[in-house]
């Protein structure tokens, strides 16, 4: 097919009018609702700010320089960390075995398509409130099926060795479903020929997968794992509408403490200097993933 | 003709930037006539302002009066958010408590003018006090609370247990032993091992409900007892005390060793016969007449350690600074204040204590219930300030909130008490 040429403005007047129409909703979207508060948090981490009273001072490098001493930023930051531990590898080790059962057209492909999606298109409001009513320590549905089972109740939410692990389990129920179709629409891209030479090289099913799979998808697994890392460091509705960072900080991360900083401290100067540096730490994550990606 | 369409992207760009900042507030000349009420979702508040709502508007025709509420554990979170935009909600309510934090932070207006000094005197002298921010009062004293024990009056004739009275309340020890023999009782007839205790949120939190247990280990003259120092900037050696530590304990216990109180959400634990005694506050009455009728329930006082005790402070009105109609607003708060707007209230939410002196003697109709003049008995024999700093509403959610969470979650509590004083005091320096 011929490649189509912009041709003059005069000529091409009305492409380029159905061009900027295009584009303007999602521009002024992305302008007043990404770039304007993120601008705006810039200049307020700088400054002590009361929105109650529109006053502010101005502190300079202050700001930062305390959240680099401040014990619970730091014990939060260290949390997200451990949360991304546990999430990331999860939810792209079942997305990746997901995609690969799904990939084979059979009788149930569909239904269990449709199952595995449910959850993502399911509010995440609505998707903790059930599962929070399901792991409650004392008259939820999971402790009652291990009680089934001889298994002891557990304190899920409520127990400070578990409370963390139970949301990174919440939070890949909801989003495997989604790494599954990342990984799905990469599975589908590698051609066959690949896999029946592979065959005839005799080599079993494991062996196809980690050396021909895996490797063919290393751009999608790249993509995934950044993604997957962002949504990990800014965690937050499931936090607060279990756990509220608790019990006792277990589940304290990085954004509860921002959100608190900013809402019940007032220190709204204060959150947005937390939150440019969140935003720093991820930028350099995905330089560094860029750095690794390009370098084989 | 690219560089023309990115050029008219820019200027788009730029466009959004200039004039996203919003129209700018011109000073209003006349006030319109629109109203706007936002409430916590305690037991009938809503219901009542909606009523008193609609009188108001009935006297005023051409007012319109919109309420709004929201779940009492949203709402603090819910006024930071409004009142750090242009477009507020006239008229709030909140503990009386938490005014001098929101007076100090310039969330408020003065409410001099419709609460003289002539007229101060109508009500309770603390409520006026904790009210009043450097010579200006800011919140309408409107309902009083003060917390007692609700229990089941079937659990404790199976048990064969007398319940405690005004003249003759329970130690936590005795209440411990007592209630612990309810449970077995219950848990041998029924199969089912009862809560011992439940709150009207679990695991129970907040510096209304909580805190007069760890004062009620001092006593009057004791740094435990006033729980704060005078100039309410600092919580060392008053809430780190021996005694306090003590008390905290002994709540943590409840939790995570006597298994006596549920350390997740149990909705309506007391009132579907889950558990033996609940702590609450008078509101709960009438919605326990309502929800379980067949429920055979009693009230006695909060048991206690050394000195008996129970927090007071109700909800009170106030407007907010930024309102775009503060003579609407202030002559809603007086009528919804008056006489005849606490009987209005009352009709549809079930009489409440309130802070107006005389109220319950001028209508003695609305106080006929037993119930009702326990919780007046209470708040005359009992009722106790809440600790006075004008950081309050720092001091419950870090204090109040986060730190018995943590406790009842089975925290260290040297630890944790340490870690949330020194929060509270260096957020205080930042006030």
């Amino acid at each position: 097919m011929e490649k189509y040429r912009l041709r003059s403005l005069k000529k091409d007047r009305d492409i380029g009018l159905a061009l900027l129409l295009y584009l303007v909703p999602g521009v002024v979207l992305m302008a007043l609702f990404q770039l304007l508060p993120i601008i705006t948090a810039f200049e307020y981490s700088f400054f002590k700010v009361n929105l109650m009273n529109n006053t502010r001072k101005f502190m300079g490098l202050k700001n930062y320089a305390t959240a680099f001493t401040d014990k619970e930023f730091l014990s939060s930051l260290w949390i997200t960390v451990k949360y991304f531990l546990m999430r990331v590898p999860l939810q792209m080790l079942f997305g990746f075995l997901l995609s690969l059962i799904i990939a084979k057209a059979k009788w149930y492909t569909t239904i269990l398509r449709t199952i595995i999606l449910v959850p993502v298109i399911t509010s995440m409001v609505v998707a903790t409130a059930i599962l929070g009513l399901m792991f409650h320590p004392s008259n939820g549905l999971v402790n009652a099926i291990l009680a089934l089972v001889k298994i002891p109740s557990q304190g899920f939410l409520t127990d400070g060795s578990q409370a963390l692990w139970t949301i990174a389990l919440i939070t890949v129920w909801k989003n495997v479903g989604l790494t599954m179709l990342f990984f799905l629409a990469g599975l589908l891209s590698i051609p066959s020929t690949i896999y029946e030479a592979a065959e005839i090289d005799g080599v079993n099913s494991f062996q196809k997968h980690w050396y021909v799979t895996i490797p063919m998808l290393r751009s999608t697994i790249a993509f995934i794992f950044l993604t997957t890392t962002i949504h990990s460091f800014q965690v937050f509705s499931p936090v607060l509408l279990t756990t509220k960072g608790g019990p006792a900080g277990a589940t304290k991360v990085v954004v509860m403490s921002i959100y608190e900083n900013a809402f019940t401290y007032n220190q709204i100067g204060y959150a947005s200097a937390l939150s440019i540096i969140l935003a720093s730490i991820l930028i350099v994550i995905s330089f560094i993933q860029k750095s690794v990606k390009k370098h084989g | 003709m690219k560089r023309m369409l990115v050029g008219l992207l820019v200027l788009m760009l730029a466009s959004t930037f200039v004039f996203s900042g919003g129209a700018s507030e011109k000073p209003v000349t006349l006030e319109g006539n629109e109203l706007k009420i936002f409430v916590p979702q305690s037991p009938g508040v809503p219901e009542g302002m909606q009523t008193l709502a609609k009188a108001y508007m009935e006297k005023h025709p051409g007012t319109v009066i919109t309420v709004r509420s929201v779940p009492f554990n949203k709402y603090k979170e819910q006024l930071t958010v409004m009142w750090s935009s242009d477009k507020v909600d006239d008229i709030v309510m909140f503990s009386t408590t938490d005014s001098l934090t929101y007076a100090y932070l310039g969330s408020l207006l003065p409410l001099n003018d419709i609460l003289p000094e002539s007229e101060k005197k109508l009500f309770i002298p603390a409520v006026i006090e904790a009210a009043t921010y450097n010579g200006n009062i800011y919140s309408y004293p409107f309902r009083e609370a003060s917390s007692a024990m609700y229990y089941n009056k079937e659990f404790f004739a199976l048990a064969g247990v007398e319940p405690a009275t005004f003249e003759s309340p329970w130690t936590w020890t005795e209440w411990k032993e007592n209630v612990g023999k309810i449970r077995v009782a219950v848990e041998k007839k029924s199969g089912r091992l009862p809560w011992g205790l439940n709150f009207l949120s679990n695991p129970g939190t907040g510096d209304f409900w909580i805190t007069p247990i760890i004062r009620s280990n001092g006593t009057k003259s004791s740094n435990t007892y006033k729980a704060i120092s005078p100039d309410g900037m600092t919580l060392t050696g008053y809430a780190d005390t021996a005694e306090a530590m003590e008390a905290y304990k002994f709540y943590q216990d409840l939790y995570q060793v006597d298994k006596f109180c549920p350390i997740a959400e149990v909705p309506d634990a007391f009132g579907t016969g889950q558990s033996v005694t609940m702590i609450s506050f008078l509101a709960t009455a009438s919605q326990l007449e309502k929800n379980f009728p067949d429920l055979n329930w009693g009230l006695m006082p909060l048991p206690y350690f050394k000195t008996p005790l129970t927090h007071t402070g109700g909800f009170a009105f106030s407007v907010s600074s930024k309102t775009q109609v503060p003579t609407l607003a202030k002559d809603f708060v007086k009528f919804a204040g008056s006489d005849e707007g606490l009987v209005l209230y009352s009709n549809t939410s079930g009489s409440d204590v309130v802070s107006r002196l005389d109220f319950s003697d001028k209508h003695p109709e609305l106080y006929v219930k037993e119930y009702q003049q326990f919780f007046l008995k209470n708040l005359a024999m009992y009722g106790e300030a809440r600790p006075k700093t004008h950081g309050y509403a720092l001091y419950n959610a870090i204090i109040g909130f986060s730190m018995f969470e943590d406790i009842v979650a089975g925290a260290d509590i040297e630890k944790t008490v340490k870690d949330k004083i020194a929060i509270f005091e260096s957020q205080m320096k930042l006030f």
